[in-house]
């Protein structure tokens, strides 16, 4: 499998995990540092710091001031931006190979360095802001911030990673800075390289540039546990809009559970395979694309099985069309639950979310920048060498066990359901 | 000089009817990206039926003279591979990505899709509800409200650009199933196709497959690759509000008229627009709009080069209180790049960024098979990247000023600001 082929990883004594791929053919590299900093390790009245943060990282260090990142990265031509999740934040540059330097230099400093100016700090909260109130044009956005904090009541996925409005207007730099030295350091990271290098070459540089910085011996505390949900939880959204959607969110448990392959598959017959998240979309032959979008009921409809670093959801995401009765929409969506739960999925079904899973592992090595990416995010998870057996244990699954994962995790009392109601205020 | 050399290899070849291919083989790979586009965009669409292109895309794969829809996608998908058809501007695209083991299949049903559709009219009523309900999403987005009101205050009634390509409710609501398959006839002929292929296969394996799934593929009369369009330059600026009640943030758009691809200009106005509103985090708009004043999460521009009808646009997404100053702020930038030459040290990082971006872009399959289709689109040259340095490097800063002074212009730019 190109994809892992030729994978080497090795930890510098500040504890900073470096994972390297040689693709001598390539003419770039990709350079991605993750830290463990997402909304998951967030606490109440700070929310939305780690991505404040990020915005940060780009404000300037003594030796980079701020704009000079941008300008160094991008007079090469290079790709090069940050995101924030709810497990992690990660910065990274995809450069001409040439350039794997500055990208080195670019990471390294600042992980200790960021200045955090005070003014910048404040130009920054309305930048925010602003971006908050992007998110919230869209009515899916807003849904899907009202099932996930319904469908989380005690585990910090509740909170958007974004952060609660009121929070982004009292946080402060002092609040900001703390959590960047908490978190943003060698022992709390790790680095994902990939394209045209020499690897001894390269880890004597990481080393240089890395090896001096401190661990901060984080250790974090126990993440609180989410507990079972005893009943259906409903929320709805009622703001302007012209469009109805609907959302059903159920828990389900967190990667190192064996029940992950069957999810992974029970999603793929849903909407199909994105085990590795490349390629082209497989919806069009999943179940509610055919139950509900070629039945006239819906626009789209989609599934996601939630890869993430504690329990999280799964869920399906269904856009009403137009002059369709919502509940008559909402009825189709559960009885093709109920179908999963109760019949087992064909052999055909089964055998195309494998293909598609294969064809996708090939889609993934489009580029330095996706692998490298998909890399990282498979080491956060459960360390990248879960995506080696991957496939093999997808195979292992049955449709059978299809069904039982079906029948254990997509029940009524396990849900959340969302639908986002149009109100009637006309646009003029 | 030259970092981009041997970056694109390409072979060429064009059948006796006009088929154009064009292969770039990557032995190391493990895919295989297919593009192919035909002279049927939106700016085909006739006046009262906006929507029709990409009704017709759409409507590509919902069953042939051998396969119903459902079978179609069930064989394409379960291979693991992947068919789409889509529309732009000019033109319709197809796109097909696919390993080698199941390309010979995926070729097989994309020109089944491509030669053989039949338009099926139950699958027509299933295709107007989704393009329906598609369009009541773009109207309850500021942003393509914005960038809708901006293009249609830029190209005024009558002007094939003037409408959305997905077209409105009511002429959505007045296509026909014999709308689409003429249009089809029309425009999608084997002799009017540029097909581009990228990844693990050779020309002579593509023209092995062309020739075992192409025979039933028609020829078209051949028709100009747009429509005859003079766009008149505005002779004021305009500006239009759009009111969308309770949304949190208000969206500006502004746009001016921009020269097509091939035209003198073009080069010099990519390289102010990267300056003005790409390069590093937004140019120089999302400098002074976001890192400044603070206004915006994103204020950028973009340049859209067409075979004709090209624009410039801006575009900002702001806090309600802020529309007024954050039109201030583009307004004063879009004035200050016609005013006096790019600083020194812009224009030297504005041409290495272009020569390094081209690499990037064509380090992927994907990338190469798009950029094969600009190359042949607007008979650029098999050897255009290896010229394209040398290209951009002759445009001076001068160039660069009296460019953007043709095109960015706030006397005559049309703006768009939907907004609560």
């Amino acid at each position: 499998m190109q994809l892992l082929s030729n994978l080497h990883e090795t930890v510098l004594e500040n504890g900073l995990t470096v994972i390297t791929k040689e693709i001598p053919s390539s003419p770039a590299i990709s350079n991605w540092l993750w830290y463990r900093a997402g909304s998951r390790n967030e606490s109440p009245g700070i929310t939305g710091v780690s991505h404040w943060v990020e915005h940060m990282l780009f404000k300037g260090t003594k030796k980079f001031a701020k704009d000079k990142v941008d300008r160094l990265l991008s007079k090469h031509g290079g790709v090069f931006n940050a995101f924030t999740s709810e497990d992690y934040t990660t910065y990274f540059e995809t450069l001409p190979s040439r350039q794997l330097r500055l990208a080195l230099e670019i990471e390294a400093d600042r992980m200790q360095n960021a200045i955090f100016d005070p003014k910048e700090v404040e130009s920054e909260r309305t930048v925010i802001i602003s971006e908050r109130e992007g998110a919230e044009n869209q009515p899916t956005y807003l849904l899907y911030e009202e099932v996930q904090s319904a469908a989380f009541r005690v585990h910090p996925y509740h909170n958007p990673v974004i952060g609660w409005s009121n929070d982004l207007k009292t946080m402060t730099r002092d609040d900001l800075y703390s959590y960047y030295k908490m978190r943003y350091s060698p022992d709390n990271a790790f680095l994902v390289l990939l394209g045209r290098f020499d690897r001894k070459k390269v880890l004597e540089e990481i080393r240089d540039l890395y090896g001096s910085v401190p661990r901060s011996g984080i250790r974090d505390k126990a993440v609180p546990t989410e507990p079972p949900q005893y009943g259906e939880r409903r929320v709805t959204v009622r703001r302007p809009g012209n469009t109805e959607y609907i959302i059903a969110s159920y828990h389900v448990p967190d990667m190192t559970n064996p029940d992950v392959y069957p999810l992974m598959l029970l999603d793929s017959i849903l909407s199909g395979a994105k085990a590795v998240r490349s390629g082209p979309g497989f919806e069009r032959s999943g179940r509610l694309y055919k139950s509900l979008v070629e039945r006239q009921l819906a626009a789209s409809a989609t599934s996601n099985f939630m890869e993430s670093m504690d329990p999280n959801l799964f869920t399906l995401f269904v856009t009403v069309r137009n002059r369709v009765p919502v509940s008559k929409v909402e009825r189709a969506l559960l009885r093709e639950i109920d179908k999963i739960c109760n019949r087992v999925p064909r052999p055909g079904e089964m055998k195309s979310a494998l293909a598609q899973t294969q064809a996708q592992f090939a889609y993934a090595t489009d580029g330095v920048t996706n692998q490298a990416y998909l890399i990282g995010a498979a080491q956060l998870r459960t360390g990248y060498r879960y995506l080696e057996d991957l496939q093999r244990k997808l195979s292992e699954v049955s449709p059978d066990d299809v069904s039982r994962v079906a029948r254990t995790y997509l029940h009524e009392d396990n849900r959340t359901l969302g639908i986002f109601y149009p109100s009637k205020e006309v646009s003029q | 000089m030259n970092g981009l050399k041997g970056s694109l290899k390409i072979r060429r070849e064009e059948t006796d009817d006009g088929l154009v291919i064009l292969v770039n083989e990557r032995s190391d790979s493990e895919l295989i990206v297919v593009q192919g586009t035909y002279p049927s965009g939106p700016v085909f669409d006739p006046e009262k039926k906006s929507g029709l292109s990409r009704f017709t895309s759409e409507m590509m794969m919902r069953g042939t003279k051998k396969r119903k829809y459902r079978r179609i996608i069930d064989e394409v998908e379960s291979l693991g591979a992947g068919i789409r058809f889509y529309s732009g501007d000019d033109v319709s695209w197809s796109s097909a990505r696919c390993t080698p083991r199941t390309f010979d299949k995926a070729l097989e049903i994309l020109f089944d899709c491509t030669a053989n559709p039949v338009f099926p009219e139950e699958e027509v009523e299933k295709v107007r509800g989704i393009m329906l309900t598609r369009i009541m999403q773009r109207e309850d987005s500021t942003a393509a409200v914005a960038n809708r009101i901006a293009r249609e205050m830029l190209f005024p009634l009558g002007n094939p650009y003037h409408h959305d390509p997905g077209g409105y409710e009511e002429s959505i609501a007045g296509i026909t199933r014999e709308d689409v398959a003429s249009f089809h006839e029309k425009h999608y002929g084997r002799n009017s196709a540029i097909l581009t292929f990228s990844g693990k296969i050779s020309m002579e394996e593509v023209l092995q497959s062309i020739q075992r799934h192409t025979s039933e593929w028609e020829l078209v009369e051949p028709g100009p690759r747009v429509p005859d369009i003079s766009v008149k330059r505005p002779r004021k600026s305009r500006k239009k509000y759009h009111k969308m009640p309770q949304k949190s943030q208000a969206d500006i758009a502004i746009m001016c008229p921009a020269p097509e691809r091939t035209h003198d200009d073009h080069y010099a106005l990519d390289l102010g627009n990267t300056i003005l509103g790409k390069i590093g985090l937004m140019g120089r708009l999302g400098k002074s709009i976001r890192e400044k004043q603070g206004l915006a999460y994103y204020a950028t521009s973009q340049y859209v080069s067409r075979i004709t009808g090209g624009y410039w646009i801006a575009y900002a997404g702001v806090n309600p209180a802020n529309v007024d100053r954050a039109l201030e702020g583009i307004y004063l930038e879009m004035g200050k790049i016609t005013e006096k030459p790019v600083m020194k040290r812009e224009y030297s990082d504005v041409l290495t960024n272009r020569v390094g971006n081209m690499a990037l872009r064509l380090e992927t399959c994907s990338g190469a098979a798009g950029f094969m289709q600009t190359i042949e689109r607007h008979d650029l040259g098999l050897d255009f990247v290896e010229r394209y340095e040398e290209k951009i490097r002759s445009i001076t800063r001068e160039d660069i000023q009296r460019a953007c002074s043709n095109y960015i212009r706030s006397d005559e730019a049309v703006t768009a600001i939907a907004a609560p």
